[in-house]
């Protein structure tokens, strides 16, 4: 019996019920940790103040307030302002929304470009993955930062451009986690079964490899989240990522340090904004990676 | 296969990923639009000056010529010249060099005397209040941006207190200026390891405690501090150590935004610099020496850990 693989007919009704299911048990195992409840409510608030952002910043981020430059915290301005007179609080509420972006999208990118590479490098075997795997070896030949770092000065600094470097640079890692998973799962036998009956490459990927992969890489993409967004701050930081006068967390930093002995204020609110967000899915990322044992993964949970 | 065949086979092996690092730094600057001796002189309509510095730089030349004239200037340890100031770009680098290692050496010293004794601490009073307090800072630790450690390093030590300097690295004839100068950098380096180290010397102390020979040994009447260091640490310190190796790689990269932060003339500062100056060809170099750098650190990491482990068999690779 061979099976029309279009994308509907391969993802039925059931796997998502059993996605489902499986989601909601996971979560339940989260919220029983402390660390994973601690987690899990950080980033719901941080992307609550993210989305409400216009609501709850009681002054436009990029307006200037020339007779108010530098004043230090006071109830007018919470946290005080820069050096334009731009009032800091709502510039970290706003940098919340462009961290959580630059999170989601580079690391959005990395596991795309990652699992795609390791999932057919594992399963196909043999030249593919010679040749996927060699490529994977050189990108990890270069520490993550530098990486993003080269592939940033050859595009340009920018948002966009730094999204996609720090994405690139995260995709070996997907790409391992992803070709060792796909391998294992590749040799199991409902796959050899899969084959036989004749389904295609394309549709034992889609129903055996990727729900097989699926827990592991959510627990290295939430815990990516933290790092792409502290090397996203360091390269904004260092001028090479999002540009002026967009409020990013990690450009704040960089106007504060020229201020830092006249108005300390600017370097230390935004630091520990970075700290909250990155500490929240750090923590939701070790929970996670409890609740989800790879060790106990036995390979048809998903179905 | 022995030993000695296995770490030939190593080094051979990351030959061809050094060749490739050095062949992504060709084509690196070959990447970004528009023409290079433009981008890098600024817009000039002198036809003649283009083209002298063209043929001063082979750009003239066919792409695989100056690719292998590339190569060729690596392989004898000639990496060009700098575009801003007409120096060897390799005596710029080598320059630079001892102050970098100098950091990475020193944040990964403080990371260890941090991380170890606050990891077996935690193990010896597992789930009580000591044990949550470093697993704490652990998690802070690794949640921190370093460069944002390093301003308010500079902001209190630097500022407030005056105990530290701020900026530069001293001079390499002055050991006692350079160790006031690595103070800051190196803590501000170290945190994120530490913590990492500190989650790790815990987990696998706490193995080693219930093992049945540590218990033997307090049963035999062994002090509890002995029982500590002398039988639980020397086992629990063989997974410590072979991370180690890879975190000193990964302190390499994170010279970079560090010496920035201090404004410590290393080679990560050098890149920096060269970046935002359109200096190309100390983009490559720094960018081959800080990869290179990465590759052999991992590469001997690699090595000891098959060395001192007997379970690993030198065919898996």
């Amino acid at each position: 019996m061979k099976t029309r693989n279009t994308f509907y007919d391969v993802v039925d009704k059931r796997f998502l019920l059993g996605l489902y299911r499986r989601i909601n048990s996971v979560v339940k195992d989260v919220m029983r940790t402390r660390k994973g409840r601690f987690g899990l409510v950080t980033i719901v608030l941080v992307t609550a103040i993210a989305i409400l952002a216009p609501v709850l910043a009681p002054y436009d981020p990029a307006s200037q307030n020339l007779t108010a430059r530098l004043t230090s915290p006071n109830t007018t301005y919470l946290l005080g302002t820069d050096s334009y007179g731009r009032d800091i609080l709502s510039r970290i509420i706003y940098g919340f929304r462009i961290s959580l972006l630059i999170g989601v999208v580079s690391v959005g990118v990395g596991v795309a470009i990652g699992t795609i590479m390791g999932t057919v490098s594992g399963y196909y075997g043999g030249w593919v993955d010679e040749i996927i795997g060699r490529l994977i070896d050189i990108m990890l030949a270069f520490p993550f930062l530098l990486l993003a770092l080269i592939i940033v000065a050859v595009l340009g600094p920018s948002i966009t451009n730094m999204m996609i470097a720090v994405g690139i640079s995260a995709a070996p890692q997907f790409a391992r986690l992803a070709r060792g998973d796909a391998l294992t799962a590749s040799e199991k036998e409902f796959v050899t079964a899969a084959d036989s009956i004749g389904r295609s490459h394309f549709s034992i990927i889609v129903e055996h490899i990727i729900p097989n992969i699926f827990t592991s890489v959510v627990v290295m993409a939430t815990l990516y989240m933290g790092r792409a967004i502290i090397i996203s701050a360091a390269l904004s930081f260092l001028g090479l990522g999002v540009q002026p006068p967009t409020p990013s967390l990690g450009l704040i930093l960089a106007d504060g340090r020229d201020f830092i002995a006249l108005a300390p204020w600017i370097t230390i609110a935004p630091g520990l904004a970075i700290v909250l967000v990155v500490l929240g899915f750090n923590l939701l990322g070790d929970a996670l990676n409890d609740a989800l044992d790879p060790e106990l993964q036995t390979g048809d949970k998903l179905q | 296969m022995g030993f000695r065949r296995y770490v030939l086979k190593r080094v051979l092996q990351a030959i061809p990923t050094i060749i490739a690092v050095v062949t992504i730094a060709f084509f690196m600057i070959r990447f970004i639009p528009g023409d290079p001796v433009e981008i890098m002189m600024g817009y000039t309509s002198d036809q003649q000056v283009i083209e002298s510095l063209q043929q001063r730089y082979g750009l003239d030349q066919p792409l695989w010529r100056q690719y292998l004239e590339f190569m060729y200037g690596y392989l004898t340890f000639d990496f060009g010249t700098s575009v801003r100031t007409g120096r060897a770009v390799e005596s710029m680098i080598m320059a630079r060099l001892p102050h970098t290692i100098l950091l990475a050496t020193g944040g990964m010293i403080i990371a260890l005397l941090i991380g170890i004794p606050a990891g077996i601490i935690a193990a010896v009073n597992r789930d009580e209040m000591t044990d949550d307090g470093v697993m704490v800072g652990a998690l802070l630790g690794v949640s921190t941006p370093d460069f944002w450690i390093g301003l308010i390093l500079i902001l209190v030590f630097a500022g407030s207190l005056g105990i530290f300097p701020a900026t530069g690295a001293g001079s390499l004839n002055d050991p006692v200026e350079l160790l006031h100068h690595l103070v800051l950098p190196a803590i501000t380096l170290g945190t994120f390891t530490a913590s990492l180290i500190a989650r790790l010397t815990r987990s696998s102390m706490i193995g080693v405690l219930e093992k049945d020979y540590v218990q033997a040994a307090r049963a035999r009447g062994i002090g509890e501090r002995t029982v500590i260091y002398k039988h639980a640490f020397r086992n629990a310190s063989v997974p410590v150590i072979t991370v180690v190796g890879l975190y000193f790689g990964n302190a390499i990269a994170g010279t970079i935004v560090i010496e920035e932060v201090f404004a410590r003339p290393g080679v990560g500062r050098l890149l920096l610099d060269s970046i935002f100056g359109r200096d190309y060809p100390v983009v490559q170099g720094t960018v081959v020496v800080i990869a290179v750098m990465y590759i052999t650190v991992n590469l001997i990491t690699d090595l000891v850990y098959t060395k001192a482990d007997p379970k690993i068999t030198y065919e898996d690779t």
